[in-house]
């Protein structure tokens, strides 16, 4: 079944992606992999408890700041973006907007770690099946 | 001993390594610490000339291990890296002494340009930043004007030069014109390790807006008509010393886009140039305007707003600097008359109580021109109050200074007039017997009530919401 369009855009830019790999070498990369997604894990944990009413958003404000750094750093902007958004109403406290926020972020950040762990068992998988793999620069 | 290696303290494990791959990539060595605790020991046990801090920790305030490692060892460059959003935070840092801030998410370039910096540069320059920066800073020449003075409020300033002078911060210094703000950006470079590197100024108001691209990045020629030859801009001649850009809320909106492009990748592309190159530039600039405001108002980009005003430096009014206008003009003189080969003795009673009653609306500029006038016109002996240039006097002999609406036309006679108004309106009374005097012009009238044109165009729209009286012409 093709990914839907709203999914793809949630996977990294493949060259970011595998710049970073390429950087990381192949035995840190697959380290680098299993540290990514645990503390993606860990996230997607922290952010639905603390999301949970009433909201903590001291938690919230920790695990959207490492969720800015961690999607910004495998090139997941559509995620970044949301994260962003969070942490900036976590600055706020405001809860009104806080639930649409995280209904959009969970599953995007939910198909992140799918790839992450997929790479992990196949790091020949490619980023998007309709993205042509280019060597890193 | 100083390690090499750099300390990078993140408590994330997987940013941690992407740090890591990204530093051991480029050749450097790097040790790890997840928590502010451990940062803090592995520094005690081999400090570290670049530590990499992120400021959210989970047992401890970033900026608090920051202050701990600086004291420890004062030479250490850290660079802080914060959430974006989070740039308070960060310019907090900075004046606390970080060498350079780093928004998340990491950035391989901007990662890599800020290491580099921190440890002195690149290839051939590092050695010669590093013995720069082991040797005592040079000491500052004196400068003239602006920087005598032995008043509390320059005592402040320069407390301030010595404190920031050893940080890569960028330094943003206000404050109205012949306050001397050159001069401070002169006395901030002189104090840095970079003393020995080259000073670059450069006016953003004074360069035809389609220029200033080519003054600041540089050209290469054939780029556009008139470009006969390869042309370093004013940011490639300051590498390895400091750039002051003066007027800088004057900058044109598309040319401020690309100056906070160099600012977060330290690299200049000269107009027709494919290929950026790297430089190692500290900024200082400087305004006469409110910078806020500016932002306020459109004119001037929040985010390099935010980029550059990192250590603000006020230039406090002559006239709240008490007695250091009889200094300067003490000195001035001296210095005047051997230029002129005449002979001074100094200033009577008379002209220096008079200079202290003055409010030197052109602050220290507008004493050397007098004192200048002075010494050209005369031959020599006491300087008194019949030497002086016959404007100043007129305007300004008075025994004591006069109510403003004293000589206000129409709208304020006399002070029994403004009896019986709010504070409020008999501030609005003055401002606009002030403007009317000077034909609605809003720099005149601001210079008179000694306040900035900006707050005068702020307190005129605020009027105009609160609706009342039209607002004069301007």
């Amino acid at each position: 079944m093709p990914t839907p369009p709203i999914l793809q855009a949630v996977l990294p830019d493949d060259q970011i992606f595998r710049r970073l790999m390429h950087l990381a070498g192949p035995v840190a990369g697959a380290e680098l992999l299993d540290r990514l997604a645990e503390d993606l894990q860990a996230v997607q944990t922290g952010l639905t408890h603390a999301a949970a009413a009433p909201a903590d958003w001291l938690a919230i404000r920790a695990h959207s700041h490492v969720l800015v750094a961690l999607a910004g750093a495998v090139g997941a902007t559509p995620l970044q973006t949301l994260a962003e958004d969070m942490n900036r109403l976590a600055h706020l406290q405001r809860g009104d907007a806080l639930p649409g926020l995280v209904a959009a972020t969970l599953p995007l950040l939910d198909r992140l770690i799918r790839f992450v762990t997929d790479q992990k068992a196949d790091p020949g998988h490619k980023a998007d099946p309709g993205q042509n793999a280019s060597p890193p620069p | 001993m100083t390690d090499p290696a750099l300390l990078l303290i993140e408590d994330t494990p997987s940013l941690q390594l992407v740090y890591a791959s990204v530093l051991k990539s480029a050749g450097h060595t790097v040790r790890m610490a997840s928590t502010a605790a451990e940062g803090l020991e592995m520094f005690m046990a081999q400090p570290a000339r670049v530590v990499l801090l992120d400021l959210m920790l989970p047992d401890r305030d970033g900026l608090a291990l920051m202050q701990d490692l600086l004291a420890h060892q004062p030479e250490a460059r850290v660079i802080v890296i914060t959430a974006h959003g989070s740039i308070n935070k960060a310019v907090e840092a900075m004046r606390a002494g970080a060498h350079e801030f780093l928004v998340k998410p990491f950035d391989e370039t901007r990662l890599l340009g800020a290491v580099e910096n921190a440890r002195g540069g690149r290839g051939t320059r590092r050695a010669a930043a590093a013995s720069l920066a082991r040797s005592a800073p040079a000491p500052v020449p004196a400068p003239s004007g602006a920087f005598i003075g032995t008043s509390e409020p320059m005592a402040r300033i320069h407390a301030k030069i010595a404190s920031v002078a050893r940080s890569m911060a960028t330094v943003f210094i206000t404050g109205e014109s012949g306050t001397g703000k050159e001069l401070c950006a002169l006395a901030v470079h002189g104090n840095s390790t970079r003393a020995n590197g080259p000073f670059i100024a450069l006016n953003c108001g004074a360069i035809p807006q389609d220029l200033l691209e080519s003054e600041v990045f540089g050209h290469m020629k054939g780029s556009f008509t008139g470009a006969i030859s390869d042309k370093p801009g004013a940011a490639t001649a300051a590498d390895g010393g400091t750039l002051f850009l003066d007027e800088i809320c004057e900058m044109a909106p598309a040319l401020q886009t690309k100056l906070l492009r160099f600012l977060q990748t330290s690299t200049v592309q000269p107009v027709g140039s494919t290929r950026p190159r790297k430089v190692n530039v500290r900024i200082v600039c400087a305004t006469n305007r409110d910078p806020l405001d500016a932002v306020r108002r459109g004119h001037f980009r929040e985010d390099l707003y935010y980029r550059l005003y990192v250590v603000p430096i006020h230039m406090p009014p002559l006239r709240d600097r008490g007695a250091d206008v009889i200094e300067i003009a003490e000195t001035a003189l001296t210095r005047f008359a051997e230029e002129e080969g005449r002979r001074f003795i100094g200033l009577t009673p008379d002209v220096i109580a008079l200079f202290r009653r003055l409010p030197w609306p052109g602050n220290v500029r507008q004493v050397l021109n007098v004192i200048r006038n002075v010494v050209v016109l005369n031959d020599g002996g006491w300087v008194t109050l019949d030497t002086l240039p016959e404007d100043l006097t007129q305007s300004y002999s008075q025994p004591a200074p006069q109510p403003v609406a004293l000589n206000a036309p129409a709208t304020v006679q006399t002070i029994d007039s403004l009896v019986g108004m709010t504070l409020a309106e008999a501030e609005r009374a003055v401002i606009e017997a002030t403007l009317a005097r000077h034909g609605g012009s809003v720099p005149k009238a601001s210079r008179v009530l000694a306040v900035s044109p900006s707050t005068l165009y702020r307190k005129i729209e605020s009027w105009g919401k609160t609706g009342g009286d039209a607002a004069p012409p301007l």
